[in-house]
């Protein structure tokens, strides 16, 4: 390893990659130095994990080098990859649960004599990368019985114990509290002084200025600008990553605030969420904000009938209601844009016509017969309406973009004509042009009077777009922000659990 | 290999592609017709029809099923237990309400696999295996591993006459059958939720439908079509046998299958059964014909349902895939088990 502390370990040189109807990287360098953590930022869609994929060994570019210290990569597979010191920790836990944290670390490279495995060595070698990278494990421990940030301390011990030369830190924090995510920094802080090249990518903001050295920014699969992290500020990345204002991409319309269409009163569903009270009214965006694993989905998914709740009422439109399922919630006037648009939004090997027309068949049938005129018209007119494109309603959904799926399944519900709608990550996986046109129609319904709920990771998306943010930490209400009172600190502090607020 | 992507990948190739299971069907009809003598007289043909009927009720069924995304491997068993109910209770319900019984015994079948499936979550395959395994035991301790005899061989004779020198009634029950599949499965709002259903069952609840009477309706279908295949067999055999049906179950699926149903669910249609039913019956007609030993007929199905498989995936992959219009008149012959054939040589 390279004591020159500037050298440049890895050095990927007009990388371009296209996928099937995609131009996913065009032309990218990117180029990291021993010993610094090199953030990536870019939103969804951007090219980061595309770019991860190349130098992990899972998708081979079509054009461009990897260098690794001066010597030129072709990875074939992750393994080759691995091999040559690239070492991935990804956001979800790739672990044998039944296995002690020892065995797990050294899963693939057992020390064994004659085919069995040494005890006394994989322990030992699980010891000492534990306590290189200052944590207090126990080795002989199962790795199912670990919290989930053990776990991807066991995670990174794993990636340690392979003696990588570059190692990529993808969304890791996403599921873990600030506390533990301070940890996770500390372990970071001990690899990069051991001089292991970071890479890390983040959707936090705060944190990718906090802890990396130099930041490469990434938009439609271009690099957009690499510079030092010293004297960036938030807003300035956001719009490197955007490419234009916050307005442009999340236009807020201002829409007169209604009565109270749904009020929630001590909702609570055991061991999940507790005790959650929160009012729309007509024409509002409620934002749901929370770390991942906050109960936001659930509590979103209870609304909607999909999970009970054991305690608590639903009021609409001044009169109680009992959600006992999604049949009820739509009934009800709920409609849920699902969070997993692939599991619970589309059916992808339907077509756009009979996704759209799904909640709805009752209206386009006589006596459960189809209409299939009516039908087509209904459909075909929702789908202009939404921007869909192509307007093809025969095609099968598996052929359409991320965001023209998620488009249909806008429509499908617009077309229930609902009187509260939940959105779950509305914009996920969505490119900029989309997460607009997304965004204006979400505004022309609170405009229409649609109380409205949406929940969002992207901070950003959460305060440009909403008129009151909720806040939830582990399954709880931490704080009610008015429009006004909602920024990133106000929502993270209360997110964190830091401020309890009422 | 770029050759070869270019052929499959030319318009001409991807239209015969797209309608394979009509071009599977013209081909095997062909070659029946040129090496079985005979085979389009009215007479012969109407026979052929009546022998793969059967069959075809419970691939009726299966579609379904399969649409859904699930598997039902106890049709074979329930067929046969139906078959003995029909014909054990002759005694104590009159031939008619014996049959009403052998009906109920299939939908009771079909109750007990949405039970498992469905309420207890157990995977259809493993859920089906047991009911399978359980049923046919069921049949030979009802039986004690004999077939049993109607009294009266003659009330059964309807069920496979010709009916006004036409085709015999359980043709009939089998083409409206696939007649009734097809109407509901592509004009009716529970036709196109069970699409639904099979497709994406979570955004199908998601939806505000509920997944779960659609799946365990699907197994009480099926156990009802099996039902009444057993019905029809035992009634035209004057027979109910614990050995009825053995093979029923594979070769309805792979019926559907052939037909263009998908094991992934969501796609699928009637009159893709249809065509399956009627592949499988012009093989077995010829191959028979030409003294073919059985093992080498099944060689001709496993391969060309491993044919349709991989055209299926090429189908699906190219970009233009839209409407399916598998319709298709035709004709083809097919035997169940020996029991009925002996039987079938006896009837005039």
């Amino acid at each position: 390893m390279t004591q020159n502390a500037d050298a440049t370990v890895l050095a990927m040189k007009g990388i371009t990659k296209t996928f099937p109807g995609v131009k996913a990287l065009a032309d990218v360098d990117l180029e990291v130095r021993t010993g610094e953590v090199h953030a990536i930022v870019g939103e969804n869609g951007a090219g980061k994990s595309t770019l991860m994929k190349i130098l992990a060994g899972v998708h081979p570019p079509d054009e461009g080098s990897v260098t690794i210290e001066g010597e030129q990569m072709w990875f074939n597979s992750p393994l080759e990859a691995r091999r040559q010191g690239v070492g991935m920790v990804y956001q979800e836990i790739n672990l044998v649960p039944d296995l002690t944290v020892a065995e797990n670390i050294s899963l693939g490279q057992l020390p064994s004599s004659a085919g069995f495995v040494n005890r006394l060595e994989l322990h030992r070698t699980a010891a000492r990368v534990l306590k290189e990278l200052g944590t207090r494990l126990d080795p002989q421990e199962m790795v199912g019985r670990l919290s989930v940030s053990q776990q991807q301390l066991v995670e990174i011990a794993k990636v340690y114990a392979s003696q990588p030369r570059i190692v990529v830190f993808d969304e890791p924090t996403s599921s873990l509290s600030e506390h533990e995510a301070k940890a996770l920094f500390r372990v970071i802080e001990r690899m990069r002084s051991n001089g292991i090249a970071i890479i890390y990518i983040s959707h936090r903001l705060r944190e990718v200025l906090d802890i990396s050295d130099r930041v490469t920014v990434l938009r439609d699969g271009r690099i957009i600008d690499c510079r030092s992290t010293e004297g960036l500020t938030p807003p300035e990345m956001i719009r490197l990553m955007v490419g234009r204002d916050l307005d442009d991409v999340f236009p807020k319309r201002h829409v007169a605030i209604g009565n109270p269409v749904l009020e929630v009163a001590g909702l609570t569903r055991l061991g999940v969420f507790e005790d959650i009270s929160l009012t729309v009214r007509a024409g509002e965006i409620v934002g749901l904000a929370g770390l991942v694993g906050a109960g936001r989905t659930e509590v979103a998914r209870a609304l909607f009938g999909l999970d009970r709740y054991d305690a608590g009422t639903i009021r609409l439109h001044d009169s109680e209601v009992r959600i006992r399922s999604p049949k009820t919630a739509v009934r009800a006037g709920i409609a849920y844009i699902p969070e997993d648009r692939k599991r619970d939004g589309v059916a992808l090997s339907l077509s756009v016509k009979e996704n759209i027309s799904l909640p709805v068949l009752r209206q386009v049938a006589r006596l459960g017969w189809l209409q299939r005129g009516a039908e087509r018209r209904m459909t075909q007119q929702k789908a202009e309406e939404l921007y869909v494109s192509p307007p093809a309603i025969d095609r099968k959904v598996a052929t359409f973009s991320g965001g023209n799926q998620q488009k249909v399944v806008l429509a499908k519900w617009l077309a229930s004509e609902p009187t509260v709608l939940i959105l779950d990550e509305p914009t996920r996986g969505v490119d900029v042009g989309a997460k607009a046109d997304i965004h204006t129609i979400i505004g022309e319904l609170a405009a229409s009077g649609v109380a409205i709920i949406m929940i969002s990771s992207e901070l950003p998306e959460i305060l440009a777009v909403s008129d009151r943010v909720y806040v939830l930490h582990e399954g709880r209400l931490t704080a009610e922000l008015d429009r006004s009172a909602a920024d990133e600190e106000s929502v993270m502090s209360a997110a964190t659990g830091e401020a309890v607020a009422a | 290999m770029n050759t070869l992507k270019r052929v499959f990948e030319s318009p001409a190739v991807l239209t015969l592609i797209h309608y394979r299971v009509v071009v599977i069907l013209i081909a095997t009809l062909f070659l029946s017709v040129s090496l079985v003598p005979g085979l389009t007289e009215f007479r012969t043909l109407s026979l052929s029809l009546d022998r793969t009927a059967t069959l075809g009720v419970v691939a009726v069924g299966l579609t379904v099923v399969l649409l859904m995304g699930k598997l039902d491997l106890s049709v074979g068993s329930t067929l046969a237990l139906s078959g003995i109910a029909t014909i054990g209770l002759q005694d104590q319900l009159g031939p008619f309400g014996a049959a009403v019984a052998g009906i109920v015994v299939g939908v009771l079948a079909g109750v007990l696999n949405g039970f498992l499936v469905v309420t207890l979550q157990i995977n259809s395959l493993v859920a089906t295996l047991a009911s399978m395994i359980f049923l046919r035991a069921l049949c030979h301790f009802l039986t004690d591993s004999n077939p049993i005899s109607g009294d009266d061989p003659l009330f059964g004779l309807t069920v496979s006459r010709a009916l006004g020198g036409t085709f015999s009634l359980r043709t009939y029950v089998f083409l409206i059958a696939i007649l009734l599949l097809f109407i509901w499965l592509t004009y009716t709002v529970a036709g196109r939720r069970l699409y639904a259903v099979g497709s994406n069952e979570h955004a199908a609840t998601a939806s505000g439908i509920r997944s779960n009477r659609y799946l365990f309706g699907a197994f009480v279908f099926s156990g009802f079509t099996a039902g009444a295949a057993g019905v029809m067999q035992s009634l035209a055999t004057n027979t109910g046998s614990p050995a009825f049906g053995e093979a029923t179950a594979l070769t309805a699926i792979a019926a559907v299958v052939i037909g263009g149903t998908r094991l992934e669910g969501g796609r699928g249609s009637a009159l893709g059964t249809l065509g399956g039913v009627l592949v499988l019956a012009a093989i077995t007609t010829t191959l028979e014909y030409e003294s073919v030993p059985t093992y080498y007929q099944n060689i001709v199905t496993g391969s060309i349902l491993l044919l349709l498989i991989l055209l299926d995936r090429i189908a699906s992959n190219s970009p233009r895939s839209a409407l399916s219009l598998n319709s298709l008149l035709s004709f083809g012959k097919r035997d169940e088990t020996p029991t009925e054939k002996k039987q079938e040589g006896k009837v005039p």
